[in-house]
């Protein structure tokens, strides 16, 4: 990693230690006889995490450094994770089959190779496996899943 | 007890009802470990009705079955995809994962296998010869050596971080500080909730770890473009030599111990066992830095270490009455539906009802072990799958996983956001081990620390002045001390974990 990496990361935990260490602090103070409260732990670990963090921003020293990001593939990724995030936003608004197989296909339309012929291939391929996929998990294992074909 | 037990088995194997029932039993546990979010406490859960209809010592016996064939089922997504099917399966994926992309997953898997294997025969030897023994020490943990255990298994973890002991326990750190969200011990102060309700019970395990290692390696094998994997599935005999079960028996012997004794304890549970085993196998290694690069040994200290944990989560039980889990807890319910309450008069009035569990705990493993040598060949054609194809089912199932480990879509928006953390957090060098273990002991040491302080008034004496407690965090200081000469010396590099 390099020293520039460990200095922002270093700084990054520093303030997160920091807000949790202040936010310990609005925590109710116990009457318990011995006991530390609610707020104890948060303020160690968040002075801990402060201390530690201001400590490796300060000692970062080169390294080895991460792996490279293929430039080519980032735009592809971020379209694979933008389409992670639809297909949980259309699982939790319409369940699980229509979202499920939307994002089957069109994860494999993004990753493979394109052609009307294959589309329809995918398609049915997704069609069967959400049918299947949805009812052993309904029916099968007794999970309360939403909007299952056939359901 | 170990003639009743034999005795028991000879009438299982004679009954072939009775031994394809224990079949099925562990043919189903693993496929509920198989996924995330399936578990074996689900599995459990679903067919505990199923006991009513049968003899006590069959019934207990096939959940049993479940819990051992769900230990084990979660080798093969957690080696062959880097899902880890259920918790107890984190620490394979450190080195099951690097070899089976080296193109040699039939090795990763049969290792694990054999790994499964011995773990349970060990776990099972502990329970029937010792069991009396150890539950009688376990008894005499109390918070104090509770806190003390977990600060000595938290910074184990961090040690081997060597170099980089900094990053590893600012991953440790910030595991903890999300263990913090939710309800705190005790008193039940909201801590970090911001109004969220879904969020007063915490960060739930599953989520938290499909999206640390799956869901980060989705999008990490999404713009890495399909690697050509040249798969060596001709692997002679049962896919591991003499040579390697040689050297790794010590580590065998050890990490069962460590499973044992860690499932023996309540609430710290199988993924804790096989991290901890994992890190005590890569510090007694003379190549530490091969592990999590596809080291057998890595393997055999997470998979022995995780199904020895069966045989001590179901010690405390049988013998004590108290549930080490929640697959033990539910396991109470199968003996109360048939009028028993497990404990020590268990042994005394139904000592042919303990025998039965042993035998079926034997024969689940046996039946686990064929089963997964019978397709060892077949499962890791998964990898020949094309990416197009592969990455989104995988993104299929950990929402699924993720939603269905508490049935709230909830719990999927976290696995994302955890998955984002991994991706950021292996970027700039933090450990995702030590990063686990304290948002899974961060809850048991500040449960434990209040308990202990509230008992004694404030006092940390106790701490120092109680022999195990004093033991374990000598030991700690102890091995701190020695990295931290080493690294004084040069002895050990700057390296990343």
């Amino acid at each position: 990693m390099s020293a520039r990496g460990d200095r922002l990361a270093g700084l990054a935990f520093a303030a997160a230690g920091a807000a949790l260490a202040l936010h310990a602090r609005s925590m109710p103070v116990p009457d318990l006889m011995g006991d530390v409260g609610p707020g104890f732990m948060p303020m160690v670990i968040g002075v801990a995490m402060a201390a530690l963090g201001a400590l490796l921003a300060a000692t970062a020293r080169p390294g080895g450094g991460p792996e490279p990001i293929e430039p080519a593939r980032v735009p592809v990724a971020i379209a694979f994770a933008a389409l992670a995030l639809a297909y949980a936003a259309g699982f939790a608004a319409f369940g699980f089959s229509w979202p499920t197989f939307l994002s089957l296909l069109a994860g494999m339309t993004l990753l493979g190779r394109r052609s009307w012929r294959l589309f329809a291939l995918q398609a049915t391929g997704a069609a069967c496996f959400v049918l299947v996929l949805g009812q052993g998990l309904k029916r099968g294992l007794g999970i309360p899943l939403v909007g299952v074909w056939f359901g | 007890m170990l003639f009743e037990m034999l005795a028991s088995l000879q009438s299982i194997l004679a009954s072939p009802g009775t031994l394809a029932l224990l079949v099925a039993g562990s043919l189903i546990g693993i496929l509920f470990s198989a996924l995330p979010g399936l578990n074996a406490t689900l599995g459990v859960a679903v067919m505990l009705p199923l006991t009513f209809s049968l003899q006590p010592g069959s019934g207990i016996g096939f959940l049993t079955s479940i819990y051992i064939g769900a230990m084990c089922g979660g080798l093969f997504a957690a080696t062959l995809l880097r899902i880890p099917g259920n918790a107890s399966s984190i620490a394979t994926t450190f080195d099951g994962y690097p070899l089976a992309q080296k193109g040699q997953p039939v090795k990763a898997l049969a290792t694990g296998v054999w790994a499964n294997f011995v773990g349970g025969i060990l776990g099972l030897i502990a329970l029937v010869a010792f069991a009396p023994v150890i539950a009688r020490f376990a008894l005499a943990f109390g918070p104090f050596e509770m806190t003390s255990l977990t600060i000595m298994a938290t910074m184990l973890v961090v040690s081997l971080a060597q170099g980089a002991m900094i990053k590893g326990l600012l991953a440790a750190l910030l595991g903890m500080a999300c263990g913090l969200v939710g309800f705190a011990p005790i008193d039940g102060t909201a801590r970090y909730t911001f109004d969220v309700t879904e969020l007063t019970g915490g960060f739930g395990v599953v989520p938290v770890i499909v999206g640390l290692f799956a869901i980060a390696q989705i999008l990490r094998e999404v713009h890495r473009a399909a690697p050509k994997v040249a798969l060596d599935l001709h692997v002679r005999g049962a896919g591991v030599t003499r040579a390697e079960v040689r050297a790794n028996l010590w580590n065998m012997f050890r990490s069962s111990a460590i499973g044992v004794w860690i499932g023996v304890l309540p609430g710290i549970g199988a993924s804790a066992s096989s991290i901890v085993a994992w890190a005590m196998a890569k510090r007694a290694s003379r190549e530490p830095e091969s592990f999590g690069k596809g080291n057998v040994a890595g393997i055999w200290a997470s998979e022995t270490s995780n199904n020895a944990n069966v045989g001590g989560s179901l010690l405390p039980l049988l013998t004590l009455g108290i549930p080490g889990d929640a697959v033990t807890a539910l396991m109470i319910a199968g003996f109360m539906i048939h009028g028993l309450q497990p404990g020590p008069l268990l042994f005394r009035e139904h000592s042919g009802i303990v025998a039965d569990i042993y035998a079926s705990y034997l024969v689940s493993t046996i039946a686990v072990l064929l089963f997964q040598l019978a397709t060892l060949r077949i499962f890791p054609r998964i990898l020949l799958v094309p990416h197009h194809y592969l990455l989104p089912v995988m993104l299929t199932l950990t929402v699924i996983g993720a939603y269905a480990a508490d049935n709230q879509t909830f719990d999927v928006w976290v696995m994302f956001g955890f998955g984002a953390l991994a991706l950021v957090l292996e970027r700039y060098g933090f450990s995702l081990a030590a990063f686990v273990l304290g948002f899974l002991l961060g809850p048991i040491l500040e449960l434990n620390l209040r308990r202990a302080l509230t008992y004694e008034d404030g006092d940390l004496t106790p701490f120092l002045t109680r022999p195990i407690s004093a033991t374990m965090l000598a030991l700690t200081a102890v091995a701190l001390g020695f990295i931290l000469f080493r690294q004084r010396r040069g002895g050990l590099r700057y390296a990343d974990d």
